[in-house]
Parts: structure tokens; sequence; C-alpha cells
């Protein structure tokens, strides 16, 4: 499946910049199993939770808090 | 076309890591077919280099650019593209080799209030055919005096890993190479073409010792259509 | 961060896990309100550059769905 290797690629490309291949994931869903997407929908924002905030935001937030000053 | 790996990242990075005004060219042509330095990986490339010295606090910009030849004066020459090349620190050029080396040469000639930097992003490996999808095998040396006529259209200076003219040699075995097995061996493939066409007799006469000062062993080529030049 | 809300980022192909997330609206299934969804006709359209630019644009997690 195309969209999966790419995936699978751009994991690599985020472990050599520094955000982590475990910030990204593919799940393979069917149309009928809504129950599943709400528990991959649970299950990423947890891990975002565990992982912190991405360390390029931290950036970007403060930048902008310089901006305000 | 001429194809290219790109440098591992941490090399390409080192290679940026003092300047805060980045360039990352890419080149349309040969390496954007072979998906290693096109508008597409100028872009990843450009995100990437943000996102890594991001992650580390370091405020940089990058920015995407991207010509149709890198080897070719006139698709550089737009004056608002060489504005762009002036106000970068540095250019990351991802074309191949030549297009490194053009696009640097040519910055220089046309930009002359300031030195431009170019450095490459690419790893120009060689001149191949688009095998299948996501595969590329070489075919072509440059050896600058073609023999295809006589092997059936498989060059076995580039194909065969000794460039035998009289093959092939003892470590041919089941059609593979002795280099390792996922190479054809191209005397092989060259006796079995003739088979077909009918001329294995081309093969009967001893090939002399190729003259190989057309080729780079003769020192770095160059090439003048008279009725060409202004 | 104290008042770190982490944004997650769901780029989900029409006919399957947008499918699926449509039915989890109309089946009333709770899921995190964090994940904002990326709509695609197909998930093999998927860029890498689309996912970075995710992440530059502060993204903390990205799920592709198909």
């Amino acid at each position: 499946m195309r969209a999966l290797k790419r995936v699978e690629y751009t994991k690599k490309l985020l472990d050599e910049i520094g955000i982590g291949s475990e910030r990204l994931e593919f799940f393979h869903i069917a149309a009928s199993e809504a129950p599943l997407i709400a528990e991959k929908a649970k299950e990423m924002t947890e891990r975002a939770q565990e992982l912190g905030p991405n360390p390029y935001r931290i950036q970007l937030q403060q930048e902008s808090e310089k901006d305000k000053e | 076309m001429i194809t290219a790996d790109r440098k591992p990242f941490e090399e390409i990075k080192a290679s940026v890591k003092d300047y805060d005004k980045i360039m990352v060219l890419g080149c349309e042509t040969c390496v954007a077919i072979c998906q290693a330095g096109g508008e597409k990986e100028a872009e990843i490339l450009a995100s990437e280099l943000k996102l890594a010295f991001g992650n580390e606090g370091k405020k940089v910009e990058v920015n995407d650019e991207h010509v149709i030849r890198q080897c070719d004066d006139e698709f550089m020459a737009d004056p608002s593209f060489l504005e762009k090349v002036k106000e970068a620190d540095i250019v990351l050029s991802i074309a191949c080799g030549v297009g490194v080396q053009h696009a640097c040469n040519f910055f220089n000639r046309t930009i002359t209030d300031k030195p431009i930097r170019v450095v490459p992003g690419l790893n120009t490996t060689f001149m191949g055919a688009n095998i299948d999808v996501g595969l590329w095998e070489e075919r072509c040396l440059g050896c600058g005096d073609c023999v295809l006529e006589k092997t059936g259209g498989i060059c076995p200076i580039t194909r065969c890993a000794k460039s035998l003219l009289n093959g092939p040699c003892g470590g041919s075995s089941n059609g593979k190479c002795e280099i390792n097995a996922d190479t054809d061996c191209a005397w092989h493939l060259i006796i079995e073409r003739l088979e077909v066409l009918g001329e294995l007799d081309r093969i009967k006469p001893v090939e002399m010792y190729k003259d190989w000062r057309p080729s780079h062993s003769g020192g770095p080529r160059k090439r003048v259509r008279e009725d060409l030049r202004l | 961060m104290v008042d770190y809300e982490p944004r997650v980022v769901a780029m989900l192909c029409n006919y399957c896990a947008y499918s699926a997330a449509d039915l989890a609206g109309v089946g009333r299934i709770q899921y995190p309100p964090n994940v904002r969804i990326v709509y695609y006709l197909c998930t093999g359209k998927v860029e890498i550059v689309h996912i970075l630019k995710a992440f530059e644009a502060g993204a903390d997690a990205i799920f592709v769905g198909g």
C-alpha cells in the first residue's frame, strides 16, 4: 500500500530530524469501524500527551511570545 | 538519465549549519525523475532542515526553489530568481555533480557583488535507465567509443564488471556474475541476444584492445560544435 | 508546559477511515477533541511533505488512516 510505505519512509525522516518516528502512525480502518477510529484517536492523543509537545512547536511558541513583547 | 542518491541528512545538516538563510535548489530534469532532487524533494529537504534546526532552538530561514536544469545557463537566468540566490547565505543544490558545479559557476559569473556558496545535497551515482518503478540500473559509462552494434545492444563496458570486450570470463555461472548473484553476466546476455538475432558469428573475431583515449582516461572532455558557436 | 493540549492531526481516506469517523459521529462514539481531521480522497495522495508541514505548523502527533 502506497500510503503505508510513504508513512514508513517518513518515520525514518522524522527520526533523522529529531521529531521522533513515534509521533506518526498508520492505521488500517474500514468504513464500518467507528469504535476503532475513536480508539486510535484516543491512543494518539494519549501518546502525544506522554511525548509532550513537538519540540518545533515550543520554538514557535517562544517566538510568538517574543513578538508579543 | 543521471541518477543520484541523497546524502545522509546529518552530512547535509553539517554542511549548512553555520548559515542562517539557506536556499534548497532542486533540479527538474534527471534527478527529479529518479526522485532524488526535484521540486518535491527540495520541499521535503527544506522542511526537514527547518524542523531539525528548529528543534535545536536555532532559527533559520530555509526556502526551496527549483529550476528546469542546473546544467544550463538559460534556465537560471531569471532576474527575480537570481535576486533570491543573492539573498541566501548558502545554496544547497540537489542536482547532480554537473548541476552543482554549473550553478555555482553561473551564480558567481552573474552575481558579482558577493561570492555565492553552493554545496551539494546529493551523491551522483551513474548514467542509468529506469528499469522498473523505483529501480534504476547503470547502462552507460560514457567511454566515448560505442561498441553496442557488435554486442546486440548490451554494453559489456558498463555491465560487465571487468569491462571485457571478449567474454564471458570464467566467473560467469548460470547467467550471473561472480561479483554477486544479483548481477547478470553481460556476456551471457550478449550471447543469448546474438543467438536470437542469428548473429552469433559476430563474437568470433577477437576484439583488440579498446582505445580508452576518448573516455575520461584521456582527461576531461570537451565537445565543440563550431556551427552552433556564436 | 502546564497548559499543554496535544494537537493531533488525522489524515483520513474518504472511503474508509473518514467514513468511520463519520459513523462515529452518527453513533455518538466519543473521541478526543484534540484530533483535527484532514480529508483525503485517498490516502495514497498523502505526501511526505504534507506530514512534515503539519509538524512545522505545530502538530504533536499525526496518524494516517486508510
